[in-house]
């Protein structure tokens, strides 16, 4: 008990890089091998439960897609068409693709932290693989956080679902920045729209790169609702966010 | 030999609570194998066994997941004083139920600790959060809790056989 109180008192006058950071590390290398397995047994336990409940669901989306996939086809020819032409735009006045630029790191997930707590996850890799405070996780082009602390060995993301998390973000259709910020229950807010670019149902939300922190064109979801009314000055809403949260086994992070 | 099992056992349940049942959350709500194996140690009097088992996952707790080193020790060192001082009382009524109502209440102390503790260290307060996952935690192991403290009982009759761990005969019944 002794012990505890003064590993307890240590803990706050010494700083975290030189007594709790390395402790981490030592605990992490010990019990990631187990954790892991457990982390990726339960997650797929929980992952067939769902499923199970889903089936219904999956029956009605699947005749809606199938409409969807044959208008989405047709769309995509005309797409390709323009890429091109945009491409050849490009060139000619010298611009690079940004997402070009980009390194990616594979990382696998280890575990997650409870949501009464917080909504993190737990990676495999960290300040050995080039990784730093700070730098965007995603899957696919959808955006799934932020890493907020870096080991030699592992690193945490802190999920844009979070409360903690606050994102610079735009409508892709309107241009129109944002804030957007996590909500307890695994939601998102978004705030500070201007009026006069009015929210509506189904338009994405993209990350607008501003403060430099996160790559301009991350997929972060879609307006599901209004939340505020007319007389307000800006405009929220909520966001349903493309990725599933839930069930999550490899990730990449873009090395900014 | 007894201690490579305790170590073993030790770092099985660190395992299953920090790696399995975070990923295995219904409706936002874990087992709390801390609280549990607290109050079942409690229970089967072998309390000192059970607080020093629950310290150490309380420690593996914050530093696995991040939160200041110590938090959840405070927890259930405040759990373990409730249980001392309500300790005639709850000995005079004994009964399965009355466990897992005991786990329902140290579960509710042991987030709002955590709830308090975290969001001062981290500057947020999310009550939000803690409405949200308070009570799924309080009743998944309220579900869970006699299943578990059977099974708990029946693993410190196999460590007792074996001359592991030192039990005194209970005085308490539990029906």
């Amino acid at each position: 008990m002794v012990f505890i109180v003064i590993f307890a008192l240590l803990n706050i006058i010494i700083p975290d890089k030189y007594l709790s950071s390395p402790l981490r590390n030592i605990f992490y290398q010990i019990i990631s091998p187990l954790t892991s397995s457990l982390y990726k047994g339960g997650d797929s336990t929980s992952g067939f439960f769902s499923q199970i409940s889903e089936i219904k669901r999956l029956s009605d989306e699947k005749s809606s897609l199938e409409k969807e996939v044959a208008e989405l086809i047709n769309e995509n020819s005309k797409l390709r068409e323009l890429e091109r032409e945009n491409e050849i735009l490009k060139n000619q006045l010298g611009l690079k693709e940004e997402q070009k630029d980009l390194e990616f790191i594979a990382a696998d997930v280890i575990g997650r932290g409870p949501t009464n707590i917080s909504n993190t996850l737990l990676l495999n890799k960290g300040s050995d693989d080039g990784l730093a405070d700070g730098m965007p996780v995603v899957t696919g082009s959808m955006l799934l956080g932020k890493l907020t602390d870096v080991s030699s060995d592992h690193s945490r993301v802190l999920l844009i679902v979070d409360p903690a998390s606050v994102v610079n973000v735009m409508v892709q259709e309107t241009r129109a920045a944002g804030v957007l910020k996590g909500e307890a229950g695994f939601n998102l807010k978004i705030e500070s729209v201007p009026q006069e670019a009015p929210l509506k149902k189904g338009q994405r939300i993209i990350t607008s790169g501003l403060g430099g922190t996160l790559p301009k064109g991350l997929i972060v979801g879609e307006v599901d609702s209004l939340v505020s009314s007319e007389s307000e000055i800006f405009q929220s809403a909520r966001i349903k966010p493309y990725a599933d949260f839930n069930h999550l086994e490899l990730v990449f992070i873009i090395k900014t | 030999m007894p201690y490579i099992i305790f170590f073993f056992l030790t770092y099985l349940v660190i395992g299953f609570q920090i790696g399995l049942f975070p990923a295995i959350e219904i409706v936002g709500g874990m087992i709390n194998l801390i609280v549990i194996i607290l109050i079942s140690t409690f229970f089967l009097e072998i309390e000192k066994e059970g607080l020093i088992f629950s310290i150490v996952l309380a420690i593996a707790f914050d530093i696995y997941f991040y939160l200041p080193i110590g938090l959840s020790v405070v927890a259930v060192l405040i759990i373990y004083a409730l249980l001392n001082i309500f300790r005639q009382k709850i000995i005079e009524k004994t009964n399965y139920f009355f466990i897992a109502s005991i786990i329902f209440a140290a579960v509710v102390i042991f987030d709002l600790i955590l709830f308090i503790g975290n969001s001062i260290a981290s500057g947020h307060f999310v009550f939000e959060r803690l409405f949200l996952s308070l009570l799924p935690d309080a009743l998944i192991n309220f579900i869970i809790a006699i299943p578990l403290f059977i099974i708990i009982q029946y693993l410190i009759k196999i460590l007792a056989v074996y001359r592991i761990i030192d039990v005194k005969k209970s005085k308490i019944k539990v029906e």
